[in-house]
């Protein structure tokens, strides 16, 4: 058996839902947001597949797995920083007390 | 040479008198003399170029069948073009005469009778208006430009009658006056429209070209409906029979304006109208008809009202609903000279009576019930003396105006319908009887009152001269008209100028002196006892006192429609409106009762919503990907 | 030979991502959901090595199993009570998200056997980090300013937030 570009998207596929599960079923906020590293995790293998196996002549898809590997580690900055402050003001970090845009 | 220059600026004629309308509005409203000034001196313009007019028309080749037409566009609206003009043929002129001469009579009569009035000023306004209204009207080269200045003299005559607007009957009449020929006006309207739908035009001009190829390829069958609403009209503005109630109440308004509305200018407009489009009507036979018989049944049902009124302008208002039955009745026999003959005759004596029973009324300090007068021809010889002419001449005596122009009539109705004859001559001798009636209480006798007869005096020179002027003009104008050929002019079809009908004349005439007899007898000489006689007729008395109870009638049957309607329409909106709005409300509750729980503030679940609906629209994709898979045989 | 010692590697790397993958989400324990983090994202950038993306394979290590993984445990650290509850408790929605996550799998999964996927003529390159480089600094150099300014927004935001406003 070949591994080729179909596996490592449904590679790619699982771990994104899996990622997508945490960030829907977790409370702690720094637990959703290790969710998201997963689901963008996920999409990197996409494109690094992609740019491995898709007749393409250049690296453009690693670099834009570098610049999305770039926006996530500031998301994940500003994600904790959040956090920290929720935390630092409300004495939680947990999603469902977060509710006050209930209509 | 003016006569040229009056033709060519025949559109001055409506303009002036509006250009007063609108300098005394915005200017001169609270300087009395300077806008009764102003209105005066615009009329006697407008008068001037009437005057121009008709002699254009009569020295000139301007006849019924070559009119002098001006036109200018007014809009354009798709393929619809409307022009505004000035259509000038001897029916314009002749009512032009009428109108301006009348109009600017009981303007100098009213520089007198209003004096000292508060709403000097705008009472000319109104009345500048009005005459230009009036004029705009009668030069109308459509329908269209028509109805316009036909519902200008609705307002106008509806700010008049409620001149005096701080009493209740005056607004009452006046909102009556308006509103009963509105249902006629909606009428005219429809019929101007169905014209414009069915003929692509409103032109006279055209339509009169237009309309006899009609009929011979389409029959009248839908003209039949046309005539019949663009009827209705008239029906409204003219009093005639049911849309009359307005007429008699019209008189709240000062008595300078009930002789402007009854002589010259609101009323004819209907039988104006039903002239200048007489082209149209001529070709439907049953709406001739309906014409003959709503004007012959108005004219002695009227009539047989105005013998037991009691308020002298009451009388008259009566009559002149009869007299303007007498002309529709003409015009519903065809013949358009009688007509109008009738309706100049009628324009100056009724004017000048109304101008008669003003001076009266102002003398005898507003009193209005002819009871109530008496012997005042030893007061005001002048007025008796112009009364007495203008009763002479509504009676038909030979040589009054009066008679040339009923005669006609009487033999026209006689050349078509025995029993249309026989209701014009039952009504002349109506007419006779309760005018000299009107004259011989009013100024016979022994007075009623002597406190008010003390009181009574002579009117001044501003309202004398206008009764002169219009006795000269009621003696004499139907014996002009008659040596002149009025009919050589102003016709329809063919010119039908005949001599007297000696038997028609001489019967007629002996009616009227024996009505007049009678009413000497009875109100003068007091050999019969009127009273004995009112009551010996009992039920119709009553009725003609009551007015057959039209008015009455209208209220009830109002009370009971509007009453009705309102019914229906108030459970209509409670529960269907309502209902509608409620139902709408109450699932627009629900629905929200139902998807507020899904605004729960978490962050989360609303992600969770967001993401179903990505898998939904993937799994779309996916489905209609495999269809078109599916259509290429799997080449992708 | 070569075919079978690549599936070998991919289906036990996929093994292991998948696995520490499901532990973070399943885990009781934040803590231990940090570190079977760390752990899949080695065997992330094990799998981009796998892939001919050795640059990206090290800057996997680097950030995310280095740097993200201390970001997260320190802000574990920071915001844990200790006070005995379990630090990482589920919403109580997981049912409805483990269905939405099988049905999102199922979907891409019938999508993958829709497309045909073309010969594998990837492209290779021998000099990953000089190809990187060159495409960054002519090509892709406006996409590299912005992330620049877009890494010192977020260092600056993130010490804002984390500072709070009015403090010294």
């Amino acid at each position: 058996m070949t591994i080729g570009l179909t596996h490592y998207l449904l590679l790619a596929a699982v771990l994104f839902a899996i990622g997508m599960f945490g960030v829907l079923s977790k409370r702690n906020i720094i637990a959703i947001l290790m969710g998201i590293e997963l689901m963008l995790n996920a999409v990197n293998i996409n494109l690094i597949a992609f740019n491995r196996f898709l007749p393409v002549h250049d690296l453009s898809g690693q670099l834009m797995a570098l610049f999305a590997i770039a926006v996530g580690v500031a998301e994940v900055a500003v994600g904790i920083a959040l956090a920290f402050r929720i935390f630092y003001d409300r004495e939680t970090i947990n999603v469902d007390e977060l509710n006050r845009m209930k209509g | 040479m003016f006569n040229e220059f009056a033709l060519e600026h025949a559109w001055l004629i409506p303009l002036l008198p509006v250009t007063a309308f609108v300098v005394i509005g915005m200017l001169t409203r609270s300087y009395g003399k300077l806008s009764a000034a102003i209105a005066v001196s615009m009329s006697i313009v407008s008068f001037l170029l009437a005057v121009g007019v008709a002699l254009a028309v009569v020295s000139g080749n301007i006849t019924v069948e070559a009119p002098f037409v001006q036109r200018a566009s007014w809009f354009h609206i798709g393929s619809v073009n409307i022009s505004m003009g000035v259509l000038i043929d001897p029916l314009t002129a002749m009512m032009l005469m009428v109108v301006t001469t009348v109009s600017l009579l009981v303007q100098i009569y009213s520089c007198g009778y209003m004096e000292g009035d508060a709403g000097y000023g705008r009472f000319f306004a109104f009345l500048s208006l009005f005459a230009g209204s009036m004029l705009g009207l009668v030069i109308a080269v459509n329908f269209l430009q028509m109805y316009v200045f036909w519902e200008l003299v609705g307002l106008c005559s509806y700010l008049l009658i409620g001149f005096y607007y701080y009493r209740v009957s005056a607004r009452e009449a006046a909102k009556k006056a308006f509103m009963t020929t509105r249902v006629g006006d909606f009428g005219l309207l429809l019929g101007i429209l169905l014209l414009q739908l069915t003929f692509g035009t409103l032109d006279f001009q055209e339509l009169q070209a237009v309309v006899p190829a009609y009929v011979v390829q389409c029959g009248t069958g839908f003209l039949t409906l046309i005539a019949m609403l663009l009827f209705v009209g008239p029906i409204g503005k003219s009093g005639q029979f049911p849309l009359h109630v307005w007429l008699p109440d019209a008189m709240e308004g000062p008595t300078p304006v009930s002789a402007l509305i009854h002589a010259a200018t609101m009323v004819v407009a209907g039988v104006y109208l039903v002239g200048r489009a007489m082209f149209l009507f001529a070709e439907v036979p049953l709406v001739m008809n309906i014409i003959a018989w709503v004007g012959g049944f108005t004219a002695i049902f009227a009539a047989s009202i105005a013998i037991t009124q009691r308020q002298i302008k009451r009388i008259l208002a009566y009559s002149t609903v009869s007299q303007l039955g007498y002309m529709m009745l003409a015009l519903g026999v065809g013949s358009l000279t009688s007509s109008f003959f009738h309706l100049m005759t009628h324009a100056f004596f009724k004017a000048m009576l109304f101008l008669s029973a003003g001076a009266v009324m102002h003398a005898m300090a507003d009193e209005a019930d002819i009871f109530r007068m008496g012997g005042l021809r030893k007061k005001m010889p002048v007025t008796f003396a112009a009364m007495t002419i203008g009763v002479l001449a509504i009676a038909g005596i030979p040589p009054f105006a009066g008679f040339f122009s009923k005669d006609e009539i009487l033999a026209a109705a006689a050349g078509v319908s025995t029993p249309l004859y026989v209701l014009a001559v039952v009504t002349a001798f109506m007419t006779a009887f309760y005018m000299a009636r009107l004259l011989f209480v009013t100024f016979m006798g022994e007075p009623a009152s002597r406190e008010a007869y003390d009181h009574a005096h002579e009117v001044g020179w501003f309202m004398r001269m206008p009764l002169l002027v219009l006795a000269v003009l009621s003696v004499f104008s139907g014996l002009w008209g008659h040596l002149f050929g009025f009919g050589e002019w102003v016709r329809f079809g063919a010119a039908s100028h005949e001599g007297i009908d000696w038997a028609i004349a001489g019967s007629s005439t002996v009616l009227a002196v024996l009505a007049m007899g009678i009413a000497w007898k009875v109100y003068v000489a007091k050999s019969w006892d009127a009273d004995e006689i009112a009551t010996r007729c009992g039920i119709l008395y009553q009725l003609s006192f009551h007015k057959f109870y039209i008015d009455e009638i209208y209220a009830a049957l109002i009370k009971v429609f509007v009453d009705g309607i309102a019914r229906v329409l108030y459970w209509l909106d409670v529960y269907i409106v309502d209902g509608i709005v409620n139902g709408l409300s109450g699932i627009v509750r629900l629905a929200s009762d139902w998807l507020s729980p899904a605004e729960n503030g978490q962050a989360q679940s609303y992600a969770g919503v967001y993401l179903c609906g990505v898998i939904i629209l993937l799994a779309y994709g996916v489905y209609f990907a495999a269809k078109i898979m599916a259509m290429l045989g799997g080449a992708f | 030979m070569n075919d079978l010692i690549g599936s070998a590697v991919f289906c036990v790397l996929s093994l292991v991502i998948i696995g520490t993958a499901l532990g973070v989400v399943m885990s009781r324990n934040l803590v231990h959901s940090a570190l079977l983090m760390t752990a899949c994202f080695i065997g992330v950038g094990i799998m981009y090595i796998s892939l001919e993306a050795d640059f990206l394979g090290a800057v996997e290590f680097m950030t995310y199993s280095g740097g993200v993984a201390v970001l997260i445990v320190m802000g574990v650290m920071l915001t844990h009570k200790g006070n005995g509850v379990p630090s990482n408790p589920f919403n109580g929605r997981e049912l409805f998200a483990a269905a939405l996550a099988v049905i999102f799998t199922a979907v891409m999964g019938l999508v993958l056997t829709f497309v045909q996927m073309p010969p594998d003529t990837g492209f290779v390159s021998a000099d990953t980090v000089g190809d990187l480089a060159d495409m960054m600094l002519n090509t892709y150099i406006l996409p590299f300013e912005i992330a620049a300014v877009l890494l010192l927004a977020a260092l600056l935001g993130a010490v804002i937030l984390a500072k709070g406003d009015g403090e010294a």
